[in-house]
């Protein structure tokens, strides 16, 4: 069964670089990826296909990134799934939250690619 | 007009005694006067009527021998005529009697029996009945032979006589004496009633009376007198006139300047309350009153706390205590606006330092916050907005030099020229997009942490931590780099260093800043990082042996967007940012930053930072509230709290997680411990600061949620005192607060008011899971490198994590709590000493036996 990445971001460019990045997860492993748009959107894609990992980004319309990573970690059926958070670095302030909410890690913009494919498969065990 | 005034005590008793002895005086002088005159008179008559005896006895013997009765009555009745005579008779030698002139006989008495001179005249008082006193005076009649001659004076009258000289003396006297006495009291009047109206005079004086006049023009000393004393009169009336001016025109003058100084007080934009030192309120201007909405209410004389919130009765009665302590603090207005208030005690120097109350202004600063928080919202989304095209610019590129690599140049066709070309250039172009892209992202970062460094927006995480460490590391880091370059670094450090307290990340960026600096400006020669105790401080100091900086150069380089040398010929190497934001930092952490430099011969850069003992553990910095008394008692407490929570690891009973509400509000403490009941927690509740320092050290709590405004103690400083006792400083603290300006309390994290529940046990939970203390362990090393025996993983039963010995600091300073496995050979390496000191982080090393290389 291959495993689900999916990426959160408003930024469709943040999001066409995180797919690409990705692409190349696809063709060595079994891997699907997925884009939401906004808060919400992430979320009912979480709760219907339960990805095994989510890159989220933080400032999003809607339901911003600290929702949706409480909203997944309060639910039990949910809180398995790793969720990197991707910020801006200009909230730091909320690192520390962001971790206290369960998220696996905190990465901060600009990120290089390389470091996304590192962490991404370090967290599936690939 | 003078009034006669009433006879004084002593006037009366004077008069008396003045009148009683004029009656002895009168009675005895018209006494002896009587008496006098009575003796003389008594001589008289004895010599009158032995004159009348003896004219009778010697005139008449031959009519008496001759028995001639007729012719000697007739001779005697002519005697009895003579004053005081009251009868004469004659006897013959036989005691007969010749004749007489008594009416109509001789009385009894008379008669016989008188025993007389025969032959001389004798003179006896005698009393005849009928007759009264009489003075007798017999008169022998030729020596007795022709009978006796008998006249009788009449003592009554002498006695009527002196009576009547006695009273007639008196008399005189009295009228003598009544009118010494009228001209006395005249005499008297003249002289007092000039003293009487002088007197007048001068009680009218008295009563500032200055308008009288004294009408005593005489020459004598009672005139002089009055003429002085009306001049002196003159005198006070003018001085008093002129006082009376001078006070108008002072009183004028306070009540100008006190006019203009509530003209002052009433104009003010700031709100001013004054409260005297019970806290009551003394003074209140119209735009406190504005800020509170007490317009037309006198709040006079009441206490503060009735008028205005909390927070501004508590800033009252906080600024009292303290010498010259002023206070501030954030307050609550009306229609929802925020205030900034400022109290400070108001001092009397002239009474040795007596407080006479608090003076508290507070700003509106409703419009600031909104600014500011403006311009925390810039910074945060001008970040946002930068970062995001930055990481789309700086992500594709790479992506595309990657894409380029693996799957477009391997197909081309190397033997045109101008592919190669192509294919070089491309390369290059990419390199120099992905590599100006990193610079414009550090420019980003460095003009956003100098804005918010400067704008005090900064997030700070102040531990204890290791200059020497930090120096350690920074050079670790920047060592490829040097290899690359062909440089060398070398650090000297003291051994045995104290600690610092600061933010390690950010003083890791100073280093690495004056570092790469160094690195920038040489091309060959050794860096020398030198770390040592100076006073008070460490010093660290990075010398390179670059082309250094000229003399006049040095003070700018500090300044933004400064960079020595000529910008137009040199390309600037770097942002301009860096020292500046080293001299933030710097500054923030309480040290200095400055340079050396000789042209040619290289630059050393130099800051200081305090060493910690002069910082609370906690993250306070130096100088605030220097004077916090934790602890009522020894720290007995701490040290019993520790035998507890021996005994109760002991036990190794699954014992539920403790939590301490802290609150003074007994309704939401009530709340509090109900939901974490419910939750399975056991729960204790303290009402203020104080109480809560007590039960934490005596129970140990595994977690305390913490109200900030608290009477008696209040959270912000009861955290300090927590984290400054070295047996309850691992405990986790959440802080629970109505100020929406939750600052730097000490916390681990901060929850505002109202609290949601289930928010609320989720980070309790968080923070409970943390800080477990039995489950965190980190083994440094490679896991590779480790065969373990089953103790550790029943020691360890979740989370083991393994890191290199160099980062087991990055993960000390992230927070971790817990166990530190180290293999024996590994424990030179690191400052085991330092890490062990650190709060929650507990050092095992583990001997040869328990770890087995592959």
């Amino acid at each position: 069964m291959p495993k689900k990445i999916l990426i959160v971001d408003d930024e469709v460019h943040i999001k066409m670089l995180l797919e690409q990045t990705l692409e190349e997860l696809e063709d060595d492993f079994e891997v699907e990826l997925f884009t939401a748009s906004d808060g919400e959107e992430g979320l009912d894609f979480i709760r219907s296909e339960k990805p095994d990992l989510v890159f989220l980004d933080i400032m999003m319309p809607k339901m911003n990134g600290y929702e949706v990573c409480r909203t997944v970690m309060e639910d039990d059926e949910l809180k398995h799934i790793k969720i990197i958070l991707l910020t801006a670095k200009g909230q730091e302030v909320d690192r520390k939250q962001g971790l206290e909410l369960g998220a696996k890690m905190y990465m901060t913009k600009p990120f290089d690619p390389d470091e996304i494919l590192k962490v991404s498969k370090e967290m599936l065990n690939l | 007009m003078v009034t006669m005034r009433p006879m004084t005590g002593i006037f009366k008793r004077t008069f008396i005694l003045v009148f009683c002895v004029f009656c002895v005086i009168a009675v005895l002088t018209s006494g002896m006067a009587a008496y006098f005159l009575y003796k003389r008179m008594v001589e008289e008559f004895r010599s009158k009527g032995v004159a009348i005896a003896v004219s009778i006895a010697e005139g008449g013997w031959d009519v008496l021998l001759h028995r001639d009765a007729a012719t000697v009555q007739s001779t005697i009745d002519n005697f009895l005529d003579i004053e005081g005579v009251v009868y004469v008779y004659v006897v013959d030698a036989r005691q007969d009697i010749l004749a007489h002139t008594f009416v109509p006989a001789r009385p009894e008495s008379l008669q016989h029996g008188y025993p007389h001179s025969e032959y001389d005249i004798s003179v006896r008082n005698i009393t005849v009945e009928s007759i009264g006193s009489v003075m007798e005076i017999s008169a022998p009649i030729l020596e007795g032979a022709g009978g006796h001659v008998h006249v009788g004076m009449d003592r009554g009258l002498l006695n009527a006589y002196f009576w009547k000289v006695f009273r007639n003396m008196q008399l005189v006297l009295g009228v003598v004496f009544a009118v010494c006495v009228v001209l006395l009291y005249f005499m008297v009047r003249k002289i007092s009633r000039p003293l009487t109206e002088l007197s007048d005079y001068a009680a009218q004086l008295a009563q500032r009376d200055f308008s009288g006049e004294i009408s005593i023009d005489s020459k004598d000393e009672l005139g002089l007198l009055a003429r002085t004393m009306q001049n002196m009169a003159h005198e006070l009336s003018a001085l008093f006139s002129e006082m009376h001016e001078e006070v108008a025109e002072a009183t004028k003058e306070v009540r100008t300047s006190l006019s203009y100084q509530s003209a002052i007080i009433d104009n003010l934009a700031d709100g001013l309350l004054v409260t005297d030192r019970d806290g009551r309120i003394t003074l209140l201007n119209p735009a406190m009153r504005e800020f509170y909405a007490l317009q037309g209410i006198d709040c006079t004389g009441t206490k503060a706390k009735h008028y205005f919130p909390a927070e501004l009765a508590r800033l009252v009665a906080a600024a009292q205590p303290q010498e010259g302590g002023t206070v501030t603090a954030e307050v609550p207005l009306s229609d929802n606006r925020t205030g900034k208030a400022l109290a400070s005690p108001i001092w009397l120097e002239e009474a040795n330092g007596q407080c006479l109350g608090t003076v508290i202004l507070v700003r509106d600063i409703t419009h600031e916050k909104a600014l500011d928080r403006l311009k925390t919202d810039f910074i945060s989304t001008v970040s946002h907005e930068l970062r995001t095209p930055m990481t789309s610019v700086l992500g594709f590129a790479k992506i595309i030099h990657k894409k380029l690599e693996r799957d477009v140049f391997p197909h081309l066709d190397r033997g045109d020229d101008k592919t190669v070309r192509a294919v070089t250039q491309v390369e290059d172009n990419i390199g120099i997009i992905v590599s100006e892209a990193e610079r414009l992202t550090v420019l980003i970062n460095d003009v956003l942490d100098i804005a918010k460094m400067e704008s005090g927006k900064a997030q700070w995480r102040d531990k204890l931590l290791s200059m020497a460490d930090v120096v350690e590391h920074s050079v670790r880091s920047v060592q490829g780099v040097c290899r690359e370059k062909g440089l060398r670094i070398e650090t000297e450090i003291e051994k045995n260093l104290p600690m610092v307290f600061g933010d390690r990340g950010r003083l890791v960026q100073v280093v690495l800043n004056l570092l790469s600096n160094a690195i920038k400006f040489m091309d060959e020669g050794v860096i020398v990082c030198r770390v040592r105790r100076h006073g008070d401080t460490i010093l660290t100091s990075i010398a390179d042996q670059g082309v250094g900086i000229l003399a006049d150069e040095l003070p700018l380089i500090f300044e933004k967007f400064k960079q020595v040398g000529d910008t137009l010929t040199e390309k600037p190497k770097g942002t301009g940012l860096g020292l500046p934001i080293c001299k933030q930092i710097v500054t923030r952490h309480k040290g200095e930053i400055w340079a050396e430099s000789i042209v040619g011969m290289g630059s050393t850069f130099h800051f200081t930072l305090p060493v910690a003992r002069d910082f609370k553990a906690d993250g306070s910095a130096p100088g605030e509230n220097e004077d916090i008394f934790c602890w009522d008692e020894d720290d007995a407490l701490g040290q019993e709290g520790s035998a507890m929570l021996v005994e109760s690891m002991d036990t190794g009973q699954e014992i539920q997680p403790l939590i301490l509400v802290v609150d003074d509000d007994p309704s939401l403490g009530k709340y509090l411990k109900q939901l974490f009941r419910e939750e399975g927690f056991r729960v204790l509740v303290a009402r203020n600061g104080r109480q809560a320092l007590k039960m934490a050290s005596k129970h140990l709590p595994n977690l305390i949620t913490m109200d900030l405004m608290m009477p008696e103690m209040d959270g912000k400083t009861a955290i300090r005192c927590l984290r400054s006792n070295p047996f309850t400083r691992h405990i986790p603290i959440l802080v629970v607060t109505a100020l929406s300006d939750t600052e730097e309390t000490g916390g681990n994290v901060a929850l505002l008011k109202p609290v949601d529940a289930d928010h609320l046990l989720e980070t309790a939970n968080i923070l409970l899971r943390d800080h477990d203390v039995s489950r965190s362990c980190i083994v440094v090393g490679e896991r590779a490198d480790f065969e373990f025996d089953d103790g550790l993983t029943v020691f360890c039963p979740s989370r083991i994590t393994f890191c290199p010995p160099h980062e087991i600091w990055d993960h000390v300073q992230e927070g971790f709590k817990g166990f530190v496995f180290m293999p024996h050979e590994l424990a030179d390496e690191l400052d085991l000493a330092g890490l062990s000191r650190q709060s929650g982080v507990q050092v095992l090393i583990l001997p040869e036996a328990s770890t087995d290389y592959k």
